[in-house]
């Protein structure tokens, strides 16, 4: 037991804590923390952290009153999420049905996120995934400070018990934070 | 009128026909790589810089392999402004993104506002000194080296082919020079930022009180003396040592006039005195080499 324990402390010291840095969505903490779930809009919550992470503002700001229009509260499902975003001019993948897993995995392989179905009636972003652990990363808007880790059977059933819905934008990714690498 | 039909169906029916031919020369293409001459030849080839060039600067597979043109800008900003007015109709701008049509684009193209909160964290690792800037990076693929690299990044001059054939030249190098072995590590910019803010620290009164000139007087300085951990540490370590055993009384007399002059007291020795009694101490085992017995002062104290 005492080998266990020692041997738990050991694994945990070792394994790389994951940022926000690593997954296609690599909105800081603080940004994340702007889209805490208030008041049942999970929907809204997740396609607003999207909005930031590909700078399109008029998704971004969907939970308040601003010049890109009314803010968006409560319960959604896709045709409401058709109706703002046509109202906002926000071009996205509405995906209802059996391809979600494909659009999931296409848009986190280009640098995108998704908000998705994720756990019973609820929505969540999908950050990240890496294809050679099969991990997905997913940050919930009740917790939006920590990024969870589930393998591809947990992530399975966690986006299957919402029923299979996931937004994606039709924006281009952002890029990676740009830094100075002496190559001329 | 009936004369007038037929031509104008015929014009309608060319015009049609026109729309709807393939695409016949890719013109972007041809704008992206500029004055260049690769030499194809039948043979193995691919690893010259111009072959790298023309790799790079092709028409993307998948919107994986796409480069990223970032342009960050600030309002009421004119060159921001003809900047954006330029991309969305000059050709050469055009063949490097197209910011109506991110699908047909050969870039991932996006606009900053440099005032957004919202995306300000983005640009903490580079210097940006003017408006608009552009930023050149390369696709997430990771074929190019690391995506975060700065292959491009300059302001706009008004000229749009300038700035495209700017665009692609750095490109064309960056490229040439991963063909040729550049390893992509880790290097601080090629000069020194300035410090984004001044860093607040709690004010605290000078020691001698700010004051330079005039200088201070021997009589106006006290020695403190240091508590002598080096002495302490020899003893426990090695045992019984006279260096370190002086050390310690040497702490010890320091410590006690100190105390005495700040009590007011009478000191049992004048100065001159406790002055050559520390010398004698110090030369008591003439081994200049044993750093623990000697107390430092740690630094002049206005009293």
């Amino acid at each position: 037991m005492k080998h266990a324990f020692l041997a738990a402390i050991v694994l945990a010291a070792c394994c790389h804590p994951l940022g926000a840095a690593d997954t296609a969505v690599d909105l800081p903490a603080e940004i994340r923390q702007w889209f805490r779930n208030p008041d049942g809009s999970c929907v809204q919550c997740s396609i607003g952290m999207l909005g930031v992470d590909q700078n399109e503002p008029a998704a971004a700001t969907l939970l308040w009153d601003t010049q890109h229009g009314q803010r968006v509260r409560g319960g959604s499902g896709p045709s409401r999420v058709a109706r703002y975003c046509q109202e906002r001019d926000i071009a996205v993948y509405n995906v209802t049905g059996r391809t979600t897993w494909e659009w999931m995995r296409w848009a986190t392989r280009n640098g995108r996120g998704a908000a998705i179905g994720a756990g019973r009636r609820h929505f969540q972003t999908l950050m990240g995934h890496d294809d050679d652990t099969g991990t997905w990363y997913v940050c919930n808007n009740n917790t939006p400070s920590r990024i969870d880790a589930y393998s591809d059977a947990a992530f399975r059933r966690l986006h299957l018990a919402s029923g299979q819905w996931v937004v994606i934008l039709d924006r281009p990714p952002h890029p990676t934070r740009p830094e100075y690498h002496q190559w001329w | 009128m009936r004369h007038a039909f037929f031509p104008m169906m015929l014009i309608m029916l060319v015009a049609s026909v026109a729309t709807a031919l393939p695409l016949e020369v890719d013109s972007g293409e041809v704008l992206r790589l500029g004055d260049m001459v690769q030499h194809v030849d039948g043979k193995i080839h691919g690893d010259t810089a111009e072959d790298a060039a023309i790799e790079a600067l092709k028409p993307p597979a998948d919107d994986n392999d796409k480069w990223f043109i970032s342009v960050i800008t600030t309002r009421s900003c004119a060159g921001c402004i003809k900047l954006k007015q330029d991309w969305s109709s000059d050709p050469w701008l055009l063949a490097l993104a197209n910011p109506e049509d991110s699908k047909q684009s050969w870039s991932h193209y996006t606009v900053y506002d440099a005032a957004d909160r919202s995306q300000s964290w983005r640009w903490k690792n580079i210097k940006i000194v003017s408006y608009p800037t552009i930023l050149v990076q390369p696709p997430r693929n990771e074929k190019y080296g690391k995506s975060s690299t700065v292959v491009y990044q300059g302001t706009y001059g008004g000229d749009p082919r300038q700035l495209a054939a700017d665009i692609s030249n750095a490109i064309k190098q960056y490229v040439g020079k991963l063909n040729t072995g550049y390893t992509n590590q880790d290097v601080a910019p090629p000069w020194t930022p300035a410090p984004k803010e001044d860093r607040l620290l709690p004010f605290r009164p000078n020691d001698n009180g700010g004051r330079l000139i005039p200088p201070l007087v021997p009589d106006e300085v006290a020695i403190e003396v240091s508590f002598p951990w080096k002495a302490i540490l020899t003893l426990l370590a090695g045992g019984f040592s006279i260096p370190a055993i002086i050390g310690i009384v040497i702490w010890l007399l320091y410590t006690i006039r100190a105390g005495r002059k700040e009590a007011e007291k009478p000191l049992l020795l004048n100065d001159d005195v406790f002055n050559r009694l520390i010398d004698i101490l110090e030369r008591f085992d003439g081994n200049p080499d044993e750093q623990p017995r000697t107390p430092q002062p740690k630094r002049n104290t206005r009293r």
